[in-house]
């Protein structure tokens, strides 16, 4: 199986993309970003972060028409790609065989 | 925050906004500012307006440059390969559309860029050669001349063949030490015939242990160590014996036989070693017995200088230091204060020390490549002025290209293809050009480089890196400025203007041409003008219509014989005999004259051995005392009855302290052990070249050593003069090569340096010109088609031609005033800074300014005339009709 390799950090914004359903731009992102993890982000890494995961095939995007907010200025839409929902996938169903095999002594005194 | 305030509402502070557009690539900006402004309003809502600012402030950061990751654009339209066939063959179609359509710029250019790359790859030639002198020696970076300083701080290459057998004796560092001793021109007399053998040396087998030389026959180890052995140079056995000449004997200066036991492939050129007949050390230990002394310290021959190769590994500084404390032991027999060995590569550079070939200065080396660099700017700096003005014409090709996809990397490309398609061509012209000039390069300046092989791998190189920095340096203006070109504007208005700035820069180039080229043609003047000062300078003798020729036995009674024989014809005015004359290239005694008087005891001063006509002959007059009478012979020199009576010259009377000539009358001077007394004083005259200073001499009287004859003839009858002399030179030295030289020929060559280097200048200032004016020609055509219907109407409106004549060259002859002034302080100073080398220097005038400023105003009016006046004369009507 090829495997699209994701970040920790690119693993979050894809499910965060996902979450946000088609409201998904720049400022939503980072928002839901902060609310949902409780970290401070710098716009510029989510920034990245999203061309990254363009670059990559997870994501696409395009830009929306003139709003009537934030000066009249466009806003990018991200959605997330066949591809990239296939990687969370992955990701989700690799992370339950792991914890599938951990001990569960482990788990209790953790 | 006011309550019920929707927080889109708060927009970042304007100046952080304009912050972020400023430092945000454009591509992603709007989508960015959107976000960031969206965030803000949150933040604010949070944490209030400065935790909003501060956030802003450090995303504006997190979006900058190296840190933001760029989109990529994303591409729908797949671009032909770049080097397509139809591609390249559009370039070329289209560079020599261009090229062909404005033939006058492609001229312009092209002559320019031939002139400036031709001189340059001359340049480039001589430069190579200068600098490869004796490189090709095996173990050239071993070999070091043992060079000393006298207690004066003059520096000498001569020594003492002492020197060399306590170098070899006592110094383990030393893995070869040979003398060296050069004899100059001398008669060779192979059979019947009578050869004048030039390059004429002494030396051991080990010198060809030091140097490499390529053996023919005979070996280094044997040929050079038997009295009367002698080996030649291929060329010299060609010359003298007709091929074959191992084993066979030939008379020697009429003083010895000598049997050749070695031949040698002729040395190289670019050698400091020009040796061609090889004598063995011992035969010159019998002919000049004083060579036989190896335990003195003190005299040594000037022409003797000592060669050393170190061992691997050594250095040469304790060599120098232990030969110098050897010196200090021997103090009281030589005058030398310090040795220094020299390494071999520094030698062809020491102008200072006599050559047995010749050296060069390096500033002269430098001040050619940096020429070289200033006519390949100039020509450069035409090729960029003419592409600008010409990129008008090419702005609808270019917008053309761009509109059809062409990008900028494409389009810069293809303008600096045109133009290393120019700049190869003309270093092919240039080359062929340099190859002509290269020829002549031994007219202009002291080199042989035209004997050298020029045609090397490294000339390849050299024209492959000289056409891609040519292409760079002048391609790369007009094609970053013509790739930058709008479309739209270039579409649309029919012919889009030059901006103001592409018309200073113009200006500017033009100054710095005329700058160089003024610059250049002051030197040049003034070059000049110290070359006629050497030739005209009154050197305090008569030089006129006088012949010399050698005496080669230096018999009294012979000369006196050849004096009465030649006498009796009318075209022979007056004879003398002398060491050499008052001012001679070679054959300079020297010796130390010891005096009270002197700072250190003693002074070297110059000996002269004349006869009792000298003074008169040359018209040196007497200031003091009496001259020389046959009586005050030194033969008894050295004996216990000696006391000599000499002259000396004003400057040796100065030095032993009198001012005035005539208390130095009576002076009891002491010379090689011997005692002198002044009996007169003559007046001071220039005795070497007008680079050196006046130097004491003393006159003696002698008959052993009058080696040249100085003959003074019927100027009008020179050719009847030179065949009584050579009738009777001949009738009484028959196996002696005749020579006679003209004094004023020779004294003319002490100046042959400066004299070849004013040529060469002249040279390169009218180049500079040329290629100068080639350009400016160049611009006032393109600008006078510019203006064609502008003076048409002008004349239809009453303009004169004068007037017209006057606005178009009035811009461009402003500038070559401007240049004018920046020029002149530069060449003032480099003047200033080449004549500190000359004791005697012609004046820096201010007619040389005026007049270097005057050709270049009336080169360039000249140039800016002739198409100003073909505009100004056009017909209005046919200007005007036409659209």
């Amino acid at each position: 199986m090829k495997r699209t390799n994701l970040g920790e950090f690119e693993e979050i914004v894809l499910l965060i993309v996902a979450i946000l359903d088609g409201d998904a731009y720049g400022a939503t992102i980072n928002h839901e970003l902060e609310r949902h993890t409780g970290r401070k982000v710098t716009f510029g890494t989510v920034h990245n972060t999203l061309i990254r995961l363009e670059e990559k095939g997870c994501l696409t995007s395009k830009l929306g028409g003139a709003t009537t907010e934030r000066g009249g200025r466009r806003k990018r839409i991200f959605v997330v790609t066949a591809l990239g929902s296939r990687a969370i996938n992955d990701i989700q169903q690799l992370r339950n065989e792991l914890w599938q095999m951990v001990p569960p002594h482990f788990l209790k005194l953790t | 925050m006011k309550p019920g305030t929707a927080p889109h509402n708060q927009t970042p502070p304007r100046w952080a906004q304009r912050l972020l557009s400023w430092l945000h690539p454009s591509d992603t900006l709007e989508e960015v500012q959107g976000d960031m402004e969206e965030l803000y309003g949150w933040w604010y809502k949070e944490r209030g307006r400065l935790y909003a600012n501060i956030r802003y402030l450090i995303s504006i950061v997190s979006v900058m440059p190296p840190f933001i990751r760029r989109r990529q654009t994303r591409q729908n339209y797949r671009q032909p390969l770049l080097i397509h066939p139809a591609m390249i063959r559009n370039y070329f179609k289209a560079a020599f559309r261009s090229l062909s359509k404005n033939k006058l710029y492609s001229f312009v250019n092209l002559a320019g860029l031939t002139l400036g790359l031709g001189v340059a790859i001359t340049l480039f030639w001589i430069v190579r050669f200068e600098y490869s002198f004796d490189r090709y020696h095996s173990k050239a970076d071993r070999i070091y001349r043992v060079n000393s300083i006298d207690r004066f701080g003059e520096q000498q290459p001569h020594i003492h063949q002492t020197i060399i057998k306590t170098l070899k004796t006592q110094f383990p560092q030393i893995e070869k030490a040979a003398n060296l001793y050069g004899w100059g021109a001398k008669t060779v007399k192979a059979g019947t015939k009578i050869f004048n053998q030039n390059n004429v040396f002494f030396t051991s087998g080990d010198m060809f242990d030091i140097i490499d030389a390529e053996w023919i026959e005979g070996s280094p180890k044997q040929s050079l160590n038997a009295r009367g052995n002698v080996v030649i140079d291929d060329e010299t056995a060609l010359k003298m014996f007709g091929g074959n000449a191992m084993g066979k004997t030939f008379r020697f200066d009429n003083l010895t036989d000598l049997t050749v036991s070695g031949i040698i492939r002729k040395l190289p050129v670019n050698s400091e070693f020009p040796l061609q007949m090889i004598i063995s050390w011992e035969t010159l230990k019998q002919l000049q017995p004083e060579f036989k002394n190896e335990d003195s310290w003190g005299g040594g021959d000037s022409m003797d200088q000592g060669f050393v190769l170190l061992k691997k590994g050594a250095s040469a500084e304790p060599v120098n230091k232990g030969l110098t404390s050897l010196a200090l032991k021997h103090q009281d027999d030589t005058g030398i204060a310090k040795f220094v060995l020299q390494p071999l590569s520094e030698m062809h550079f020491d102008t200072e020390k006599d050559a047995y070939n010749y050296s060069m200065s390096k500033w002269i080396i430098y001040s050619l490549a940096c020429i070289g660099m200033f006519l390949i700017l100039i020509a450069c700096i035409n090729f960029i002025n003419l592409a600008t003005v010409q990129s008008i014409q090419r702005g609808r090709e270019i917008a053309m290209r761009k509109v059809l996809g062409s990008g900028k990397g494409q389009l810069i490309g293809q303008f600096f293809g045109e133009t290393a398609i120019l700049v190869f061509v003309a270093i092919v012209f240039g080359s062929l050009l340099a190859a002509n000039l290269i020829r002549y390069s031994s007219e202009m300046l002291n080199t042989q480089a035209a004997q050298s092989e020029i045609w090397q791998g490294s000339t390849i190189v050299f024209l492959l890196i000289l056409g891609i920095a040519v292409t760079f340096l002048a391609g790369i203006y007009p094609a970053v400025m013509l790739s930058k070109f709008e479309p739209i504007r270039a579409l649309q208005s029919r012919l889009s203007v030059p901006s103001g700035r592409g018309v200073s820069l113009r200006s500017k180039l033009i100054v710095l041409q005329f700058v160089i080229a003024q610059v250049l043609v002051i030197c040049t003047i003034l070059g000049v003008k110290q070359v006629k000062y050497f030739y005209s300078k009154d050197l305090g003798f008569e030089k006129s219509g006088i012949i010399t020729v050698a005496i080669p036995d230096r018999n009294a009674a012979n000369c006196e014989r050849l004096r009465s024989q030649i006498m009796q014809h009318g075209q022979i005015r007056d004879v003398t005999f002398g060491l050499t004359t008052p001012a001679s290239h070679r054959n300079h005694w020297w010796g130390r004259i010891k005096h009270h008087a002197f700072a250190d005891g003693e002074e070297t001063f110059r000996i002269q051995h004349v006869d009792t006509n000298y003074f008169d002959f040359f018209h040196i007059p007497l200031v003091a005392g009496r001259k020389l009478t046959s009586t005050d012979t030194t033969s008894e020199l050295g004996t216990s009855k000696e006391n000599t009576d000499v002259i000396i010259n004003e400057k040796a009377a100065t030095d032993l302290g009198f001012k005035n000539p005539e208390k130095a009358i009576g002076q009891k001077l002491e010379i090689w052990g011997s005692k002198g007394t002044v009996v007169g004083v003559v007046r001071n005259y220039i005795s070497e070249d007008l680079k050196s200073k006046l130097m004491p001499h003393i006159y003696f009287y002698t008959t052993w050593n009058l080696q040249l004859a100085s003959i003074r003839i019927d100027p009008q009858q020179k050719a009847a003069a030179l065949a009584v002399i050579e009738k009777y030179w001949k009738a009484m030295y028959p196996n002696h090569y005749f020579e006679a030289k003209f004094l004023e020929d020779d004294i003319t060559k002490f100046y042959d340096n400066e004299k070849k280097l004013s040529n060469f200048l002249q040279l390169f200032a009218g180049i500079g010109i040329l290629i100068g004016s080639l350009g400016l020609f160049g611009l006032v055509s393109f600008v006078v088609t510019q203006r064609t219907k502008e003076i048409g109407v002008r004349k239809v409106l009453g303009a004169t031609v004068p007037s017209i004549v006057k606005l178009l060259s009035k811009d461009f002859l402003k500038l070559v005033l401007v240049a004018f002034i920046i020029a002149v302080p530069l060449a003032w100073y480099a003047m200033s800074r080449f004549l500190e080398g000359y004791t005697y220097k012609t004046d820096i005038e201010w007619w040389i300014f005026a007049m270097a400023g005057m050709l270049s105003v009336v080169v360039a009016f000249l140039t800016i005339s002739f198409q100003s006046i073909k505009a100004a004369l056009m017909n209005p009507v046919k200007s005007l009709k036409s659209e």
